[in-house]
């Protein structure tokens, strides 16, 4: 795939790779959260945006139109790989403070899962550091079964339905969960990269099985993480000591962060062929593309491909200058 | 231009803010904290802090029921701190083991995790939701 979005704290970017990556910015100013490509309708892109509501695209992500959602703090936007209305597949978005809306007409309007709200642990959940600013992180939708649903409260827990968010279980996923996946052929296999452990489910996330072989004991935070769409036991993870150097949230604080990567069975290794020193990079994003195909998008804004399942990285030469020094919040592949 | 009193006073303000902060978070960030070894201060500075609420009060910084919600917060962490310490250092356990143990999950400590979200939410007015925007 040669096609991604880029969302930034300032916009979004619709990146071309070639042996270089050309950046269009298409949409200018808000935070975008994240960015869903319908599956159905591959022209239909959505950009879930921190202060600015949803934002929709009809044209492949070459421009975008503000939507009638108007929930200023939307984290999350999942397109359903199997459930759909006509030509467009159903929509989740996950808000601050935490509630999930599902629209089944491209986003022209929504409906609460208000499910969500009368789940007893509500009362438990808050974003560090402060206890009224928790949200819906993150939605992973089934590949084959519409009445399975996944969300993630940061700072919350992952919960699960399989009767279409009418109820819901807590499952034993790490309670932080920075980043859910589904597979994309394997609809039972879901991954976690959460605050303090990644995480993996075989029975399409109802129950989770916790592993860090091979990670050092001094490394206790993780963020991004993109499985092989070739190969659902090869999983990028990002890593770093605390969330403080990860993030270089405190500016005098060094930054110090790394990649990983895990084969079945054998636990984790670590990637530096190719990346950056681990004390001169925070946290970036990562994303799947084609089989063994990975980006890793650092910060401040370089770009790293992997198309050996993600042994090696490459730098690709990015010019954009305006991407240089903003947070890269949200990366996802186009199939155009 | 601000006197070193009110900068003073102001800067004690935001040092409880942020003491309340971490008493207030969920249990696997509070169990961070404790290993980056920050919820010893925190601790620290509610009591002291806590203790010179009068002066906060006549700067205008908070007001009565501020006063009153901190009071209480302080009075629940202190009637603690004899009898469970667990907040304070990472014992007898490997990091990993302790970030994913129960530390801080007990009945003492829902009840100050609780009157520290009631105490946030009123000190952190308007200011609080720009905390996600600004942390990724």
């Amino acid at each position: 795939m040669n096609t991604l979005f880029i969302g930034y704290n300032d916009g979004l970017a619709r990146v071309k790779l070639t042996d270089v990556a050309e950046a269009q910015f298409v949409l200018q100013g808000p935070p975008v959260a994240s960015v869903a490509v319908d599956p159905h309708e591959p022209d239909l892109v959505y950009a879930a945006t921190l202060g600015a509501g949803l934002w929709r695209s009809h044209d492949g992500g070459a421009t975008f139109q503000k939507s009638d959602f108007e929930w200023p703090l939307t984290w999350c936007a999942t397109v359903s790989p199997c459930e759909r209305t006509g030509a467009t597949g159903a929509l989740y978005l996950g808000t601050q403070l935490s509630a999930v809306f599902k629209s089944n007409d491209a986003g022209k309007s929504f409906e609460e899962l208000t499910t969500v709200q009368q789940i007893p642990s509500r009362s438990e959940w808050s974003f560090p550091p402060a206890p009224n600013t928790h949200h819906v992180h993150q939605i992973a939708l089934h590949l084959e079964d519409p009445d399975v649903i996944l969300f993630g409260v940061e700072l919350g827990g992952v919960y699960h339905s399989s009767d279409g968010g009418r109820t819901w279980a807590q499952t034993s996923a790490d309670p932080d969960p920075h980043t859910l996946r589904i597979h994309p052929t394997q609809p039972n296999r879901v991954y976690e990269g959460g605050g303090a452990s990644y995480c993996d489910s075989r029975d399409g996330g109802a129950s989770w099985r916790r592993d860090l072989e091979g990670i050092p004991d001094e490394i206790r935070y993780f963020y991004s993480l993109a499985v092989d769409s070739g190969d659902p036991a090869n999983v990028l993870l990002s890593g770093s000591r605390d969330p403080f150097s990860g993030h270089a949230v405190i500016p005098e604080m060094p930054v110090w962060s790394s990649l990983y990567r895990h084969k079945l069975d054998l636990g984790f290794e670590e990637i530096t062929d190719g990346l950056p020193p681990r004390d001169e990079t925070a946290m970036g994003t990562l994303a799947a593309g084609d089989a063994g195909e990975f980006v890793y998008v650092t910060e401040p804004g370089d770009i790293y491909r992997s198309t050996d399942g993600g042994r090696s990285f490459a730098t690709v030469p990015y010019a954009a200058r305006a991407a240089r020094g903003s947070i890269a919040r949200a990366v996802s592949f186009s199939p155009r | 231009m601000m006197s070193s009193d009110s900068s003073d006073t102001a800067q004690r303000k935001q040092l409880l803010r942020l003491a309340i902060q971490k008493l207030a978070c969920a249990p696997q960030a509070q169990r961070r904290y404790v290993q980056m070894g920050w919820m010893r201060p925190a601790i620290e500075n509610l009591i002291r802090i806590g203790d010179e609420l009068d002066a906060l009060q006549n700067a205008g910084e908070i007001d009565a029921e501020q006063v009153a919600l901190v009071t209480e917060l302080r009075e629940e962490v202190m009637r603690h701190l004899d009898t469970n310490q667990d907040f304070l250092e990472e014992r007898d356990a490997a990091p990993r083991e302790f970030l994913f143990g129960h530390a801080l999950e007990n009945d003492p400590w829902n009840r100050v995790r609780h009157t520290a979200r009631r105490c946030h939410s009123r000190l952190a007015g308007a200011d609080a939701p720009s905390a996600a925007i600004i942390a990724r």
